[in-house]
């Protein structure tokens, strides 16, 4: 026994330890595993024996409070590559704030622990043992608490910007359209929906590589121009405000350097208003336009392009207020706005029609001078050519390309009062500005002479000596403008316009009244050249032809176009004869043969012959024809004249529309009078072969009666009675044949 | 029973029993203390290298004395010479022939080889020491693995075995310096020859290798062809204890070094896993700042140290 003793001690010592150690080999497993990440439950603590490391009391075992389980240095300690490689991910580059307290604004939910200081900690939204501890569908294991399907686990504490419509934020949770696969290579997690946009679109919690913990750095919005590509072309203009304005804050205090050329006028969360804007908007009607005004208004950073003067009309819809427009049927390619400043087929017009702030192709030239505020020019930012531009509206206008009102082809030299030529203007800026013109069709020329009526200004400021158009000017003897056709009784579907150029029912005939300058031929579209054609009565960017009926005249003296196809339409009865502008019947129109609108050589009814013999104007007028050489030289009367020194009261008579209208005329002058003599327009109206038929001729040389004959009266109520009595009917129907008059009176 | 109770016999039984459950109570408590006793091995702060690195991961000494730096977050190896003094740096982000994805580990062989562990491209890459690439081989997954974790490469004198530590399929493979596979051993789980996240490698002068055995909280020893011969250090924060293993080396005297990244500390053991001390500076435990890789340099008695988040790496005369 006492031999055996020793060896038992050694036995019983060498098994003591080997089950000491295997019990607790078999109890360190789940020990060790949940102190792998919790140190400070190790035992080794609670000995007497002195630790590497210090005992860090505290919060220990606090449930979800922050101890040195979730400190940084335990997260590192397996996140160094040893067991998994986080170092670019959570240390090199930008991550999800710690150490801070939320914003008072956020309400963190109460699965979301903050630490014992309220702070944000590691453990706030990580925890091994959370909802979100298991690996999601690509195998990853985040440790979320909770899962963050579709950042869902972001939005509960980021509420404000998740309800992004609230808070005028980016839209989330929605798909506009497919996000580029650019956007993931850069770092972007795709939601459930790959298309749609979640918080990690644009955010990285841990190695985000911008500020605002941003999949890229975003100070040259690189992420924002990889979604939204067609923005990009901003970059470098004048909109770039890093170097056009770099001191320009937006409404959160950032200069265009660190909100980048995006975050200027937008912002992804909480901005000032719609369209995620970045300024605070001008007081007004909402319209797309305020956003633009934000800046291009006095006292604000580009007021040296601000909206003075005259400019084109916004916030009306242009199918409204064009009607060949809306007569086309067609859409335009220009975006149209509602109030709010989305696109809406059925909105307005706003600055955004015409503008692409963003920059377009078709003014890159103009645009890209970012540091040389000065050189910005009326076509910046335009979304497509100028003309091209205008032309989606103003469709009808297109024609004036390669007309005589082509200024880039018929005056390249000259320039509008920006001092452009027409190339740098474009074909409509020669004659328009859309901004700082003048009057109401934005005049880009010069007005020389100011006068009561801006149509005739703007007309005459081409058309007058000095002017391009000199040799087209309109002088003395020319068809009276600036009076109201309305006032004088007469109906028109021509465009009458008042004082400040605007049309008006009741307004003035102007040279717009008749002629149309954006299009040379009324019939006829014409888009080849033909500024080097000479006009005549049928185009002359003529509203509608004046030959070889009376289609123009007639318009507003619809009386008088009865004559067309009568014996005194030349074109019936002498169509070989001209008048004094050389012009056959067919060439200056019926009513040409005997008016000339323009610059005749007579001031009394723009006379368009040479007069005839006589005493009396208006029988000279009638004898240019009723002559012996005349075009009506069969049609001469024996006598023609009433003795001029026999004045005639025709006070009751003297009225248009009687059936005894018998109207007086100064025998000189030709004026309407009611004491006067009687010349041949007094029985005669040249204009109706049958005043009571109120109709155009049959086109053949017809002999007439008493009953017709261009005569005016039917009434036998004459006022040949009141001194011829009873043989006044014999005198007035033998007028013109002293021997048939006596014969008959004689009979009597 | 009472008789039984009142003779010698009984009495020597008494004594026996006492005697006994005062052994095991001692076994129990005092004697496994008598390893965690603190000792210090003394060196001396010498000079830090901080090369611009961002979080540097192994280290490993040219033939020519030259320090090689695994700088895997900027993609590339920095060398400096053995004051410290910058030198070169080669590779880049990427994965064509000399360009790194995050690597992480480094061993230089005898005739100048350098073999890079480059992890995020799961494969080994190998440069001459000015750093121009000579060839490259894959660390391949086997049927059911994940995609290979080459954390560290260690070049043994042995066959010129190349030893791989495959971190997130828990093995080491070994591969000929050609880049052929030729045995590999290890799997998930923590009894002997089994790993949970094995990192850094070590080879001592008997071509025995050394495996940081991370979430084991050990170092394991094996012979060159991966059999079991012991743990080096154990579960805990006591002395002689480990909580992060991440760097091990290997001195001339075949004492073990290994670092601790989260307590901070590099302990010392012998090659069959006693404990012999901290390394302290005026016999206070030297503390670093993330301890990872570490490399003895035993020409010149240092010991150098790759901290982590510290971006820099210290050098430090062994003391006698």
């Amino acid at each position: 026994m006492v031999k055996t003793t020793p060896w038992l001690y050694i036995f019983l010592i060498l098994a003591s330890l080997f089950i000491t150690s295997a019990a607790l080999a078999a109890e360190m497993s789940s020990k060790r595993d949940c102190a792998i990440c919790h140190v400070m439950w190790l035992d080794d603590f609670r000995t007497d024996k002195k630790p590497l490391i210090e005992w860090q009391p505290g919060n220990v075992l606090m449930k979800d409070t922050q101890g040195v389980v979730s400190s940084e240095e335990i997260c590192y300690s397996c996140h160094d590559g040893y067991v998994n490689d986080s170092r670019s991910i959570v240390w090199k580059y930008s991550g999800h704030k710690t150490s801070v307290k939320p914003s008072s604004r956020m309400s963190i939910p109460s699965t979301l622990p903050l630490s014992n200081k309220g702070e944000i900690y590691c453990g706030t939204c990580h925890s091994a043992h959370g909802a979100g501890a298991a690996p999601d569908d690509s195998g990853i294991t985040s440790f979320f608490r909770e899962k963050n399907i579709d950042s869902k686990l972001c939005a509960m504490c980021h509420a404000n910007e998740a309800d992004f419509k609230r808070s005028n934020s980016h839209p989330l949770q929605t798909a506009a359209f497919d996000l580029p696969d650019t956007l993931f290579k850069l770092g972007s997690k795709p939601g459930t929906n790959k298309n749609n946009v979640i918080c990690q679109t644009c955010h990285k919690a841990h190695g985000a590589r911008g500020n605002k913990i941003t999949v890229v750095d975003n100070k040259n919005s690189k992420l924002c121009v990889t979604c939204h590509n067609g923005q990009k072309s901003l970059i470098a203009t004048k909109h770039d405000l890093r170097k056009s304005f770099p001191d320009e804050k937006n409404i959160k205090q950032q200069r265009p350097v660190e909100s980048g050329p995006c975050g200027v006028c937008h912002l992804p969360h909480n901005s000032a208003n719609k369209r995620l804007w970045a300024k605070q908007l001008p007081p007004g009607k909402a319209s797309r336009s305020r956003f633009c005004l934000s800046c291009h208004r006095k006292g604000k950073v580009a007021e040296k392009v601000t909206i003075t003067g005259t400019s084109h009309p916004l916030n009306v819809n242009p199918f409204e207020k064009i009607q060949s427009l809306a007569a086309s049927g067609k859409k335009l390619t220009l975006p149209l706005f509602n109030l709010q400043g989305a696109p809406d087929k059925n909105g307005n017009m706003t600055c955004a029609t015409c503008h692409d702030p963003h920059g377009s192709k078709a003014d890159s030239a103009t645009a890209r001078s970012a540091t040389n505020i000065n050189s910005d020019t009326p076509m910046s930012f335009l979304r497509k050519r100028q003309q091209d531009i205008c032309g989606e509206c103003h469709r009808d206008k297109n024609l004036v390309a390669n007309s005589k009102h082509d200024m880039t082809k018929m005056a390249p030299e000259t320039k509008n009062i920006l001092n452009r030529t027409p190339s740098e203007s474009g074909l409509c800026g020669s004659c328009h500005l859309v901004h700082k013109g003048q009057g109401a069709f934005l005049w880009a020329r010069e007005i020389k002479t100011p006068d009561e009526n801006i149509v005739q200004d703007i007309c005459i400021s081409c058309h007058n000596e000095k002017g391009m158009a000199g040799k087209k000017v309109i002088k003395d003897y020319s068809h009276p403008v600036n009076v109201s056709p309305f006032k004088k009784g007469m109906t028109t579907t021509l465009p009458l316009f008042d004082k400040n150029g605007k049309k008006s029912k009741k307004g003035d005939m102007t040279c717009l009244t008749c002629h149309e300058p954006h299009r040379w031929d009324p019939v006829k579209n014409i888009d080849s050249d033909h500024y080097d054609t000479e006009g005549n009565s049928q185009n002359s960017f003529l509203r509608l032809q004046a030959s070889p009926g009376s289609k123009l005249c007639g318009n507003c003296h619809a009386e008088k176009a009865y004559i067309e196809k009568t014996d005194h339409d030349l074109r019936v009865t002498d169509s070989a004869s001209k008048n004094i502008k050389d012009q056959t019947p067919a060439e200056s129109g019926v009513c040409g043969v005997c008016h000339l609108v323009h610059n005749s050589e007579n001031w009394a009814r723009l006379w368009a012959r040479n007069f005839g013999t006589g005493e009396n104007l208006m029988g000279m007028m009638c004898n240019s024809c009723h002559s012996g050489k005349g075009p009506a030289k069969d049609k001469i009367p024996q006598i023609s004249s009433h003795p001029q020194d026999k004045l005639i009261n025709s006070a009751d008579r003297n009225v248009p529309g009687r059936i005894d209208f018998f109207p007086m005329f100064h025998k000189s002058y030709g004026e309407p009078e009611t004491l006067g003599t009687v010349s041949c327009p007094s029985c005669h109206d040249a204009h109706i072969w049958d005043a009571g038929v109120n109709a155009k001729g049959k086109g053949a040389n017809i002999e007439g009666d008493a009953t017709n004959s261009f005569l005016r009266s039917r009434s036998s109520i004459l006022p040949c009675k009141d001194c011829h009595g009873p043989d006044g009917l014999y005198r007035y129907k033998y007028f013109h044949n002293a021997n048939e008059r006596k014969a008959n009176m004689r009979k009597k | 029973m009472e008789d039984f109770l009142s003779n010698k016999g009984c009495c020597l039984i008494r004594t026996n029993l006492t005697l006994i459950c005062l052994i095991v109570i001692l076994s129990v408590t005092v004697i496994p203390n008598i390893c965690f006793a603190q000792d210090c091995i003394n060196v001396e702060f010498l000079f830090d290298i901080q090369p611009n690195a961002d979080q540097p991961s192994d280290i490993s000494i040219g033939p020519n004395g030259d320090v090689y730096l695994v700088d895997g977050v900027n993609h590339r190896i920095s060398v400096v010479d053995s004051r410290g003094r910058w030198k070169f740096a080669f590779g880049r982000k990427g994965a064509g022939n000399g360009e790194f994805e995050h690597p992480l580990g480094i061993d230089i062989s005898d005739d100048g080889k350098v073999f890079i562990a480059d992890s995020g491209n799961h494969r080994i890459q190998v440069f001459d020491l000015r750093g121009k690439f000579l060839y490259l081989f894959a660390v391949k997954s086997g049927p059911g693995e994940k995609p290979s974790d080459p954390v560290d490469v260690a070049v043994s004198r042995l066959k010129g075995y190349l030893y791989v530590s495959d971190n997130d399929n828990h093995k080491i493979k070994v591969y000929r310096q050609n880049g052929t596979f030729d045995f590999e051993w290890g799997r998930f789980g923590e009894g002997p020859g089994e790993f949970r996240y094995p990192g850094i490698l070590t080879i001592n002068e008997s071509n025995e290798v050394f495996v940081v055995d991370v979430l084991n909280t050990r170092v394991q020893k094996f012979d060159p062809f991966g059999k079991f011969i012991a743990n080096i250090g154990s579960w805990g924060v006591l002395p002689g204890r480990l909580f992060r293993p991440k760097g091990v080396a290997v001195d001339k005297n075949n004492r073990v070094f290994i670092s601790d990244s989260y307590m901070g500390f590099i302990q010392i053991f012998s090659d069959l896993g006693l404990f012999l001390g901290v390394v302290c500076e005026n016999s206070k435990n030297r503390k670093f700042t993330t301890p990872v890789g570490i490399v003895i340099d035993n020409k010149n008695d240092r010991l150098q140290v790759v901290e982590m988040r510290s971006n820099k790496v210290s050098v430090l005369k062994l003391l006698p």
